[in-house]
C-alpha cells in the first residue's frame, strides 16, 4: 500500500479516477493516465471521445468532479488557466487565442510585459525578450508586426512560443499541425523533439495517425470518456490505433476512383490575383482536381478569387465553355459553384444559427415562393440531406455552435448539396474531423464527382491528396508549378514541386 | 362488493393523483419552455403588471391614460420595427429620431405651402428613405461603423431640421391631415396604434417567413458566412437601412399629424429608447437575433414603466434611472437564461 503513495520520480502529471460530467453527457468517466517525465505523449480518440474535455481539465478551464490530479506526486487542485500555468501546465489552444491588432511581442508577454522604473511597458527590452524566445523556432518574425499579418502556421509558432517562456513543464498541443503544411510540420517536430530532450512533458491531442508514429513515445486512446489504453508507439501499427479509437475496423484507404469523362467542364485562364499569377486550368467532369502547396502558396486567395470573394486583376473564367464574369459570391452561386472555406467557425458557419438554417443559407430561392418560405420543403430537404450525411444532431433546431467539429464540417458540405452545384470548391475538407468523419467526406466527394459534379479539392494533407485526387496540381508563391496525374502522384514529387526542391 | 371491483376503485385514486402530479410537472415543464421564448415572457409581464396596476391605480385603467399611452407608443413602435431589421442584421441606428424630425418638417411645410396631403406625405417618406440611403451608403458602401456613422448623421440631420426652419416650429397643420393621428377606431383605439399594429404583423411575418428578411438573420449571424453563400451582403444592409429610415419617416409624419405641428428639435430621446426596447425584446446588438413583436413588445414594457411612474407620483428626473436598470437587467436575464440553455 505504502509502495503506491511513494511518488514517482519518472512521472511527470498523472490523473486518477478523473469524472467529468456535462449536462447529458458524462464527458469522462473514472479517467487515469500517467505521463513520464520529458516524453511526448498523444493523447487520441474520435471527436467526442473526451480528450478535449481532459486536456481543459488539466489546463484548468474546466474542473473535475471526481478523482486527483498528481503533479511531480503532489496532489494539486487546479483552479484556472492561470493557475495551470503558474504550475508549469500551458496548454496551446486549436482556435488561437491571440489578439489580432496587437504585436508578436505584446501577445506573447501580455500582462507580464518588462516595465520599466516608471511602470510604463520597456518595449526595447520587449522586443528583445520576444526575438529571444522565438530564436530557438528558426523562423524570422518581427516582434514588432501585428499578429494579424502572420500566417496561421506562424501564429502557431508564437502561441507554443508563449507557453514555451512561461517555463511550462507540461505543455498541452490541441491539433496543433491541423493549420500547418508538411514543412513546416516538419519544423514544429524538430521543435517538439529539442523541448522533449530538455525535459519537457507534451501532451499532444491530434486526429494524424502518421504523426502519432513519427512523434509521439506513448500514446493514449479514449473512447466514449474512458482509456482504452495507453502503448508504447513502437510496439503498435496504424491500424491497432484505429482499431482503439473506433472500435471496429475501419477501411483507411480511399474510395475508388471515377470515370472521368474529357468534357471540361470548367476553365480557368491567365487568373492574376494579388497573391497569385497566372494561374491556368481545366476542370473535367467527374473529376477530383487536387491542389497542393505550402501554406501561403495561394492555393485559398486563388480559390477565393474564382468565387468572387476577392477580386481578380486579370484572367477569365469559362463554365461549360462559356464566358463567364463572377464579380461576388452572389455572382458565382448563380452560376451553379459552391465554396467550402477552410475556416469553418469565422466564414464557413452562422455559429448561432441553426442546423436547417445553415443547411438553406445558399439556398433560400429554392426554399421560397417569391416572398415566403416554404416551410415543409425546406424541412423535407434539409432532414433528408442531415439523414443522408449521417449528421448527428439532437434536432435540425439545434445551434451548430453545439455540434462537434466533423459534424458542423458536413453542414458546411449540406449547405451545397441542396443546391446542386456544377463546381464545387473545397478548401482544407477535412481539417481536424476524425478518421471517421474523413472517410465519409472522402467518400461523398467522390460520390459527387461520379454525378458529375466538377470537384477542386484544396489540401495540405498529402496523403489526403494523393488518395483522392484523378488530378494534382502544385502551387508555389502564387503560380502553379506542376501537374501530375493520380498515377504518376508520390509524396516526394508533389511535395518537391510544392518545395521547389529537386528530388 | 366484487372484490375485482373493489379493487379497481382502491387502484383509482391513486392512479389519478400521479397523473395530476405528472400532469403538474408537465405544465410546469411546458411554462418554463413558453417563458424562456422572449415573447411569451413579456406578454406574461406585460400582463402582470397591467393587472397590478388596474387593481391599485384606478387612473391607470382611465381611457384617457390608455389613450395617452397608446399614442406615445404608437410612434417610438412604428421606428422599433425599422430597429429590429438593422439590428438583426448587425447593423445600428442612432439618427432615428432626428429623422423623425426632419419628415415630420419636410411634410409640414408643405402642407403649409398648400401641398396636397398624399404628396406631402410622400415627400416626408422620402426625406426618410434619403437618410437611410445616406447612412446606409456610409455604412455599407464605405464601410464605417454603423455607430459612428450613424452618430454622425444624428446631429447632421438634426442640424438640417433646424436650420431649415431657423428652429421654428411649423404649426397650425390644416385639419384633414390631423385626422390621420388624433383619429380613433371603434371609439377606443387611435388610428395610429392601429397603423402600428398593422406594420407589426406585417413585419413580423415578414421576417419569420420572407425569404429576403431571412436574409438578415445570416447577414448579423456572420457576415463572411453570409458573402460566401452568395448572400449579397452590401445590397441587403443597403436596404435594411433604407427601410428604417422609410419607417421613421412614417413615424415622424403620423406623430406631426398627432401633434397638429411640427417641432425640429423634437424626439431627441427617441432612438435610445427604441434601441432599449428591442434589446429587452431579444435582438442581440452582435446580430442575427432578435423578432419584431419582441421589439415591439419590450418598447410597450418600457412605455407602461413610465407611465406607471408617473401614475405613482414618481419625479420624472428618475425615470431614466428605472428605464436604465430594466435595459441592463434585461440583458443580464438574457445571459442567464443563455448560459442555463447551454448546460441543459
Amino acid at each position: 500500500m505504502k509502495g503506491e503513495m511513494m511518488p514517482n520520480d519518472d512521472i511527470m502529471l498523472e490523473v486518477r479516477n478523473i469524472s467529468k460530467a456535462f449536462p447529458g453527457t458524462q464527458a469522462l468517466e473514472q479517467v487515469s493516465l500517467a505521463v513520464r517525465k520529458g516524453e511526448v505523449h498523444a493523447i487520441l480518440g474520435e471527436n467526442g471521445a473526451g480528450k478535449s474535455t481532459l486536456m481543459l481539465i488539466l489546463a484548468g478551464v474546466h474542473q473535475e468532479d471526481s478523482g486527483e490530479i498528481l503533479l511531480e506526486g503532489n496532489p494539486v487542485e487546479i483552479h484556472d488557466p492561470h493557475h495551470a500555468q503558474t504550475l508549469g501546465i500551458s496548454m496551446v489552444h486549436q482556435d488561437l487565442s491571440l489578439a489580432p491588432s496587437l504585436s508578436v511581442a505584446e501577445n506573447m508577454f501580455a500582462n507580464r510585459q518588462p516595465l520599466t522604473r516608471l511602470g510604463m511597458v520597456d518595449f526595447p527590452k520587449l522586443y528583445r525578450q520576444t526575438r529571444e524566445a522565438l530564436a530557438q523556432f528558426e523562423i524570422d518574425i518581427d516582434p514588432r508586426q501585428p499578429v494579424r499579418e502572420l500566417s496561421v502556421a506562424l501564429q502557431q509558432v508564437v502561441e507554443i512560443a508563449t507557453a514555451l517562456s512561461r517555463k511550462a513543464k507540461v505543455l498541452i498541443l490541441d491539433e496543433p499541425t491541423s493549420a500547418l503544411t508538411a514543412h513546416e510540420t516538419a519544423i514544429l517536430f524538430k521543435i517538439i523533439r529539442r523541448l522533449r530532450d530538455q525535459g519537457v512533458t507534451i501532451l499532444y491531442i491530434t486526429h494524424k495517425l502518421s504523426e502519432v508514429m513519427e512523434i509521439a513515445d506513448r500514446f493514449t486512446v479514449l473512447r466514449d470518456g474512458r482509456v482504452v489504453g495507453t502503448l508504447e508507439t513502437k510496439e503498435a501499427t496504424e491500424d491497432d490505433i484505429v482499431h482503439m479509437m473506433v472500435g471496429r475496423e475501419l477501411s483507411q484507404y480511399f474510395p475508388d476512383l471515377g470515370e472521368v469523362t474529357d468534357e471540361c467542364l470548367f476553365e480557368v485562364r491567365n487568373l492574376t490575383g494579388r497573391t497569385f499569377r497566372n494561374v491556368s486550368f481545366k476542370l473535367y467532369k467527374g473529376e477530383v482536381l487536387g491542389i497542393a502547396g505550402l501554406a501561403g502558396a495561394g492555393r485559398t486567395d486563388m480559390a477565393r478569387a474564382i468565387f468572387g470573394a476577392d477580386p481578380l486583376l486579370s484572367g477569365e473564367v469559362y463554365l461549360n465553355g462559356q464566358r463567364v464574369e463572377i464579380r461576388s459570391p452572389a455572382d458565382a452561386v448563380k452560376l451553379g459553384l459552391g465554396y467550402v472555406p477552410e475556416d469553418r467557425k469565422e466564414a464557413g458557419l452562422f455559429l448561432s444559427l441553426t442546423v436547417r438554417e445553415n443547411t438553406v443559407a445558399a439556398g433560400l430561392k429554392l426554399f421560397s415562393n417569391a416572398i415566403f418560405m416554404d416551410h415543409r420543403k425546406m424541412l423535407l430537404a434539409v432532414t433528408d440531406i442531415v439523414r443522408s450525411l449521417d449528421i448527428k444532431t439532437p434536432s435540425l433546431e439545434q445551434q451548430v455552435m453545439n455540434l462537434s467539429g466533423g459534424n458542423q464540417q458536413k453542414v458546411m458540405l449540406a449547405k451545397w448539396l441542396v443546391v446542386n452545384p456544377k463546381v464545387l470548391i473545397v478548401d482544407e475538407p477535412t481539417r481536424g474531423v476524425d478518421v471517421g468523419v474523413k472517410a465519409d467526406v472522402h467518400q461523398l466527394l467522390r460520390d459527387l464527382a461520379t454525378r458529375g459534379v466538377g470537384v477542386i479539392m484544396i489540401s495540405s494533407e498529402l496523403p489526403e491528396v494523393l488518395g483522392m485526387s484523378d488530378r494534382i496540381l502544385v502551387m508555389r508563391e502564387g503560380e502553379i508549378v506542376g501537374e501530375i496525374s493520380h498515377a504518376d502522384a508520390t509524396e516526394e514529387n508533389v511535395m518537391s514541386y510544392a518545395a521547389g526542391v529537386q528530388v | 362488493m366484487d372484490p375485482a371491483n373493489t379493487k379497481a376503485i382502491l387502484a383509482e385514486p391513486s392512479g389519478a393523483a400521479q397523473a395530476t402530479a405528472k400532469e403538474r410537472r408537465d405544465f410546469i415543464h411546458w411554462l418554463g419552455r413558453i417563458l424562456r421564448v422572449r415573447e411569451a415572457f413579456l406578454v406574461v409581464i406585460l400582463l402582470v403588471m397591467i393587472v397590478v396596476m388596474s387593481i391599485v391605480e384606478p387612473g391607470f385603467r382611465s381611457s384617457a391614460n390608455i389613450r395617452a399611452v397608446l399614442l406615445g407608443f404608437a410612434m417610438e413602435g412604428i421606428a422599433v420595427i425599422g430597429m429590429t431589421m438593422l439590428l438583426v442584421s448587425g447593423g445600428f441606428d442612432l439618427s432615428v429620431g432626428s429623422t423623425m424630425a426632419l419628415s415630420g418638417m419636410v411634410t409640414a411645410a408643405l402642407l403649409l405651402k398648400g401641398t396636397s396631403i398624399p404628396l406631402a406625405i410622400v415627400a416626408g417618406l422620402t426625406t426618410g428613405a434619403l437618410v437611410g440611403l445616406l447612412n446606409a451608403w456610409i455604412i455599407a458602401k464605405i464601410g464605417v461603423n454603423a455607430l459612428i456613422a450613424t452618430l454622425g448623421t444624428m446631429t447632421i440631420v438634426r442640424g438640417i431640421a433646424l436650420t431649415g426652419w431657423q428652429g421654428q416650429p411649423v404649426i397650425n397643420l390644416p385639419d384633414a391631415f390631423r385626422g390621420i393621428g388624433q383619429g380613433v377606431l371603434l371609439g377606443i383605439l387611435p388610428l395610429p396604434a392601429f397603423i402600428l399594429i398593422v406594420l407589426t404583423i406585417v413585419f413580423d411575418i415578414l421576417m419569420r417567413r420572407g425569404r429576403w428578411f431571412r436574409q438578415l438573420y445570416f447577414v448579423g449571424g456572420s457576415e463572411k458566412a453570409a458573402r460566401l453563400s452568395g448572400i449579397n451582403v452590401t445590397h441587403v444592409r443597403m436596404i435594411t437601412f433604407i427601410a428604417a429610415g422609410l419607417l421613421a419617416g412614417v413615424a415622424g409624419i403620423v406623430s406631426t399629424s398627432r401633434l397638429g405641428a411640427a417641432y425640429p428639435n423634437s424626439y431627441e430621446p427617441v432612438a435610445l429608447r427604441v434601441i432599449s426596447g428591442a434589446v429587452i425584446g431579444g435582438c442581440s446588438l452582435f446580430g442575427g437575433e432578435g423578432s419584431v413583436i419582441g421589439s415591439v413588445l419590450g418598447l410597450l414594457f418600457i412605455a407602461l414603466i413610465l407611465d406607471i411612474l408617473v401614475l405613482l407620483g414618481v419625479s420624472p428626473y428618475a425615470q431614466g434611472i428605472v428605464q436604465g436598470v430594466a435595459l441592463i437587467l434585461a440583458v443580464v436575464v438574457d445571459i442567464w437564461s443563455k448560459r442555463q440553455a447551454a448546460r441543459a
